[in-house]
């Protein structure tokens, strides 16, 4: 058990395409909006669905966090709910570019202690 | 057979603890993710990669994110959407600490027709039981203090005197 408590890395460190980790980054900060306004407005899956004209099943799918939204859906829930979808998408870029920016810190850092 | 619980990832809003087979070389959600890598792709496990972590990382667990297995909704028991006919299931403790591991590809309408699927299910559902029923313990605990959970071919725990005296003798 100690080597495995020992092990470095796992496969969750595996590294991801860009493309890839900003689309997941921008599905997971979409739905988190939804699921907060749900929160705020005291309404489960269920209402919501009805409210859209959806099945449960698929406001599910919205919600999971690996959904490939089409803007025709997010301007609909956009409308009905209020939510403004760009601000999921400048969180995603500014907490991206803030990571950048941190790395390239550290970096510099560290060729400053070499020098 | 012998199981650890064994913490396998941390971020800043969650921990992901898995199941650990005595005798394995990789836990239990580390087998599945390859399998499930080879069976649907690169692009496939690259999007579940970025979606755990995203969890660890940013939102935490949140229950509305996940499959409902139609079980008792004090059992937690859940699977990850997403990931086609592959099943990741899941104990969900708080909206911070689950248990993920793998399952398989359903190749049944339910679960319950396939021994595979249904052990995976009962093992967390007597993980799930042994801490409702004895709220000294959390996943925590028992991860750090490496204790073996012994269960039966039917998913039900075995041992849970021997766990219950290692955790009060502190061993």
């Amino acid at each position: 058990m100690e080597a495995k408590k020992n092990r470095r890395t796992n496969l969750l460190d595996t590294h991801i395409p860009k493309d890839i980790s900003r689309y997941i980054d921008f599905s997971i900060m979409i739905s988190e909006m939804i699921l907060q306004k749900l929160d705020e407005l005291g309404i489960n899956k269920r209402e919501f669905a009805r409210s859209l004209g959806k099945k449960e099943s698929q406001i599910s799918e919205w919600l999971s966090g690996m959904h490939n939204f089409t803007l025709k859906t997010l301007a609909e829930i956009s409308l009905k709910y209020d939510l403004d979808f760009s601000e999921a998408f400048r969180l995603t870029l500014s907490k991206s570019k803030e990571k950048k920016q941190h790395a390239i810190a550290q970096k510099t850092d560290q060729i400053q202690i070499h020098l | 057979m012998k199981f650890k619980i064994f913490r396998y990832s941390q971020g800043s809003k969650g921990v992901i603890y898995t199941l650990w087979k005595e005798g394995d070389e990789l836990p239990e959600l580390e087998n599945a993710l390859l399998e499930y890598k080879e069976i649907r792709g690169e692009r496939y496990f690259y999007e579940l990669i970025a979606f755990i972590r995203g969890m660890c990382e940013k939102t935490g667990f949140r229950v509305e994110r996940f499959r409902d297995e139609n079980l008792t909704w004090k059992d937690g028991i859940y699977a990850l959407r997403g990931t086609a006919e592959y099943r990741f299931y899941l104990y969900h403790n708080s909206s911070e600490r689950i248990i993920l591991t793998g399952g398989g590809v359903k190749t049944t309408k339910l679960f319950q027709e396939d021994p595979k699927l249904l052990f995976v299910v009962n093992c967390l559902k007597s993980v799930s039981k042994l801490l409702r029923d004895h709220p000294e313990l959390n996943l925590k605990l028992l991860s750090d203090s490496e204790i073996d959970l012994d269960f039966t071919w039917s998913g039900e725990l075995s041992n849970i005197d021997e766990i219950l005296e290692k955790i009060t003798n502190g061993s």
